[in-house]
């Protein structure tokens, strides 16, 4: 795997983007949640390439009050994207608090196949799932071509979406090799959700925080945003940097925090409550820092029925995907 | 730091100060009442979150006791201490739950074994390693200043290194690992490898673990006692030198488990490194009551590890706890004024003085009841309910006496609504000297006092006086984290409040009530949205939300105050020794410290054991609830705390966060 001499930053919508990768092929990993936007990316391609052999995840939290609401909702989306795909898909259940191994397992089937061309679809997955699963498969050798598409919804329920957080730890995948007592440099991208992060943040020496925040903002996430960046930082410096960079602007996300982990050797926590693409980042920039880094997380155990709601659709009508080719014929774009 | 900054914007001391920083702010009330801490055998520091237990395990940090030395401070260990060196895990920043990470790949009925030896070894090389650490440490700053040369002279010589080296591999405990080491370098570059390859391993960075280390897996405790011995045999640290192993957040064992279904392994496996009851090193556990309590077996033997023979217990909570007789524990008022004072200390505040008073110099003294009662008078006409068939005798009394003694009006009312006046009708007296008969009865009135003023100030439609020393005290309910989270609030409600020109010529605040109301309520409504933080944070944030509006509302319900004591709530022991989701929220309640639980000596015939709780006193201002406990809390069971906890009880339906209404800030419209 080599890296291309000048470097590009492959992203944008689907339609615009795919089309000029010229795979013939794709091979896609989707997701049936109780999430709407889950369908999306199935559709659009059923309709605008040729994909095959696809896999569809069934992630299923711990049982909880809501349970079978969403087993039902998320009964109608597997059937929706069973439609879109035809019998060219494979369901596979897991749980979400399942080990890790498990993940790796079905990471290293689905990428058996020599010269895979993958379609990732992170829209309803979870950070736990999708950021494991990434730096998996930038890894494996067998893959071919990558890119990753990410559908938003039309909007997230007002207050509170998900319960019990587990305490904060890195995730799957994403610990630090090297432990030692220096300072961090934490940077934490900004979103709607603290869960039990802030106490971490409170009770460890944040010497250097950092925050990415999504920007322009839309209405009323910024308000959220902000509320949260409060709520994570109550007395925060004059001089803290705040970087505003575009919720899908995930190579922007990229380059800044590489920037950032080069200036100083200190240990970095990254924590991803924000958008998925920033999440993405921080896990595609992780690799070169492992040594020193870590990824963050507070794991939801339950997440609400009415988590986020519809599609978001562009001016022409048809769903907003945005798409990142991290990987084509096997040079590493990032 | 200078007097302008808030003294207590940093709540945890521990994690976020240099040792040096330590060094002024550590109060040394609990340490120097912990003896155990300083001895030969294993010990167990128990307590609720924000205890202080970790700040109590730093004491024993080599940088910490270094600055120590250097500062010229008086380390806080008894007479009796001894020499020693130590080496800690924290199982949440060493990330110990990482070991669990790959179990599932292999068959399920390795998966025990595996685990239990794995997380063995993961846990004797990071000590080890530590240890090390700790070693070359103070053998550098030695050749500085000779820094605790006299108590603990570290003796790193070649000669030394080399005697290290060849104890260390003459022992089998380590399987061989070690054998091609030939100098201490190359032991210490194989520690750290191994460490590194186990990290690399569970990051999932590298396929399967290095052969060489999954066939040298070491025995809990052996490794560490090994190289102990090894470091007094060859001169290294003198024979009469303890080492101790530091194992903090143990409870995140017991989360781990949890969510793990790893059952009890990771927990078993360190109550087997205790159990050795080995003379070469002593452990020193961090944990919270009930993620110790409620698995002590010993892994591979299934025996149980026992208080007393194979460890001793610091329980912080019992140990500041108010107890009659005050000998058997120390003075949490003692403790907080000690901490505040080196707070203010620290930030630069000329403390002269005011020290042996300075809480009461800062805050004042609290209002009595009476007083309390007089402020939520304000001159407005009587909130009393008085039934029109009461004599007129008796209304024209209540109602002159609401003009000089809200309280006593109240009171009053009360009295003359509880059961046996009600059945004589006094209420239909004309002799009021004879009537007024409760005013003899010290403890009928101390017990309902509070819950009259509760009762006063909502018919008022008042805002609850909680402020003054003693308010700060009892509030922050032998907890030092919510004591220090009070004094955030109100040192902030003051600063915000304080002009420029005034700051800078007030050498000692003196903070008057209102500010103090604003700053404790914030406290409070702090505490109680932390609810959500933590293991089960949405769970126990429902449930102490529906006690909240449960008791609230059988307080402000009860207007004879015939039951002034529910405050809190009692159940069988026996049900609570029934492993339900219900006995296992309460428990974690009670770590996190939501609840405070007590045993309870019930007045039932039946004379069964019960055990009590009552809200952590921190809620009690967000709730509206008396912060004081008195007589009988309410019987209840599980079936009824269900109920509760679904919302199906009318009145104990939670309100959500913003509905309770805010303190009115008088401040804001003088």
């Amino acid at each position: 795997m080599t890296s291309p001499q000048s470097k590009i930053n492959p992203w944008g919508s689907a339609e615009w983007l795919l089309p000029k990768i010229g795979v013939t092929e794709w091979q896609g990993i989707f997701c049936a949640s109780f999430e709407p936007r889950c369908t999306a990316v199935a559709e659009w391609l059923s309709k605008n390439s040729n994909i095959n052999n696809n896999f569809c995840l069934r992630i299923s939290d711990p049982e909880n009050r809501f349970t079978d609401t969403i087993n039902k909702i998320t009964d109608v989306h597997e059937n929706t994207i069973k439609k879109h795909l035809g019998n060219r898909v494979e369901i596979i259940n897991a749980d979400l608090l399942a080990e890790a191994g498990v993940w790796y397992k079905t990471i290293n089937e689905i990428a058996s196949t020599p010269s895979a061309s993958l379609i990732l679809d992170i829209s309803a997955l979870p950070k736990r799932f999708f950021l494991f699963a990434i730096k998996r498969l930038m890894k494996l050798p067998n893959v071919k071509d990558l890119v990753i598409c990410y559908t938003r919804p039309e909007g997230y329920k007002e207050g509170q979406f998900t319960e019990d957080a587990e305490p904060p730890a890195a995730l799957p995948g994403f610990s630090r090799i090297e432990q030692n007592e220096s300072d961090s440099t934490v940077i934490i991208s900004v979103g709607y959700m603290a869960f039990n992060l802030a106490e971490l943040l409170e009770q460890n020496k944040i010497k250097f925080p950092k925050f990415i925040f999504p920007f322009p903002p839309s209405s009323p996430g910024f308000r959220r945003s902000w509320k949260l960046l409060h709520e994570l930082a109550p007395n925060i410096e004059r001089q803290t940097e705040i970087k505003r960079i575009h919720a899908m602007d995930m190579f922007a996300v990229l380059d800044w925090i590489r920037s950032i982990c080069r200036e100083n050797t200190h240990n970095i926590d990254f924590i991803p409550l924000g958008p998925k693409p920033h999440a993405l980042a921080m896990a595609l920039a992780f690799p070169e820092f492992e040594d020193r880094a870590e990824i963050l997380y507070s794991q939801p155990r339950l997440y609400h029925p009415n988590y986020s709601h519809g599609i978001l659709k562009n001016s022409s009508g048809t769903p907003e995907i945005t798409s990142y080719c991290l990987k084509r014929n096997y040079i590493n774009l990032i | 730091m200078n007097r302008f900054d808030n003294p207590f914007h940093d709540l945890w001391v521990t994690e976020i100060l240099a040792p040096d920083e330590f060094v002024k702010m550590f109060s040394p009330v609990v340490a120097s009442h912990s003896e155990d801490l300083f001895g030969t055998g294993n010990v167990v520091i128990k307590g609720r979150q924000g205890s202080g237990k970790s700040m109590l395990l730093s004491l024993l940090n080599t940088k910490t006791r270094v600055a120590y030395a250097r500062s010229g401070a008086k380390y806080p260990a008894p007479a009796s201490y001894k020499s020693f060196i130590s080496a800690g895990i924290h199982l949440i920043r060493d990330n110990a739950r990482i070991v669990a990470s790959r179990l599932s790949e292999l068959p399920q009925e390795k998966r025990k074994d595996w685990a239990a030896t794995t997380f063995a070894d993961y846990v004797n090389y990071i000590l080890i390693q530590d240890l090390i650490a700790n070693i070359k440490y103070l053998a550098k700053e030695q050749t500085l200043d000779n820094v605790l040369k006299s108590e603990l002279p570290i003796n790193w010589t070649s000669q030394n290194q080399e005697n290290l080296t060849k104890y260390i591999k003459t022992s089998s405990a380590w399987y061989g690992y070690l054998d091609d080491c030939n100098t201490f370098d190359d032991i210490e570059k194989k520690i750290n490898n191994r460490i590194t390859e186990y990290r690399k391993f569970f990051n999932f960075n590298n396929d399967h673990l290095a052969s060489q280390v999954e066939s040298t897996k070491t025995d809990i405790g052996e490794p560490t006692a090994v190289f102990a011995d090894a470091l007094r045999q060859s001169g290294v640290i003198s024979p009469q030198t303890l080492v101790y192993l530091r194992i903090d957040q143990h409870e995140e064992l017991y989360e781990l488990e949890k969510s793990s279904g790893n059952s009890r392994i990771f927990r078993q496996v360190i109550n087997r490194a205790l159990a050795m009851r080995d003379g070469r090193v002593a452990y020193r556990v961090g944990t919270r009551h009930y993620a110790w309590s409620s698995d002590v077996t010993i892994w591979g033997s299934g025996a149980h590890l026992e208080n007393m023979r194979d460890y001793s217990i610091i329980d912080i909570d019992e140990i500041l706890r108010r107890h009659e007789n005050p000998a058997l524990g120390i003075s949490f008022s003692d403790f907080a004024a000690d901490v505040f004072s080196r707070r203010l200390a620290a930030y630069g505040f000329d403390i002269g003085s005011h020290k042996e008073n300075l809480l009461k110099s800062i805050f004042g003294k609290t209002l009595t009841p009476a007083e309390r009662a007089r402020v939520y008078f304000k001159e407005k006409p009587s909130v009393l309910n008085i039934p029109d068939d009461w004599s007129s005798e008796w209304k024209k009394t209540l109602e002159r006496l609401w003009l000089t003694d809200p309280l006593d009006a109240k009171l009053s009312e009360v009295w003359l609504r509880q059961k046996k006046q009600q059945r004589e009708k006094v209420y239909l007296s004309k002799d009021m000297d004879a009537a007024l008969s409760w005013k003899g009865r010290r403890y009928w009135i101390k017990e309902r006092n509070e819950a009259a003023l509760i009762q006063i100030a909502g018919d008022a439609k008042e805002m609850l006086i909680w402020s003054g020393e003693r308010h700060i005290l009892d509030l922050s309910g032998w907890n030092i984290l919510a004591f220090m989270t009070i004094c955030r609030a109100i040192w902030a409600a003051w600063l915000r409040s304080t002009p420029d020109e005034e700051l800078q010529k007030t050498h000692l605040p003196s903070i008057s009530m209102d500010k103090q109301v604003i700053g404790i309520y914030e406290a409070s409504r702090i505490w109680a949205e932390k609810l959500r933080e933590g293991a089960d944070g949405d769970k126990r944030y429902a449930f102490i939300n529906s006690l909240g509006a449960w008791i609230s509302s059988t307080i402000r319900n009860d207007r004879a105050l015939s039951y002034p004591g529910h405050t809190g709530f009692s159940i069988f022991k026996k049900d609570f020794d029934l492993p339900t989701p219900l006995t296992s929220l309460l428990k974690s309640c009670r770590d996190q410290g939501d609840l405070i639980e007590s045993e309870h000596t019930t007045k039932s015939n039946d004379g069964l054991p019960r055990i009590k709780w009552y809200l952590n006193p921190l809620l009690c201002p967000y709730f509206r609830i008396p912060h004081i406990r008195t007589k009988e809390p309410i019987y209840t069971n599980l079936i009824e705390l269900n109920e509760i906890l679904a919302g199906n009880i009318s009145n104990a339906k939670p309100k959500k966060i913003d509905d309770y209404e805010p303190p009115i800030q008088s401040e804001l419209f003088q």
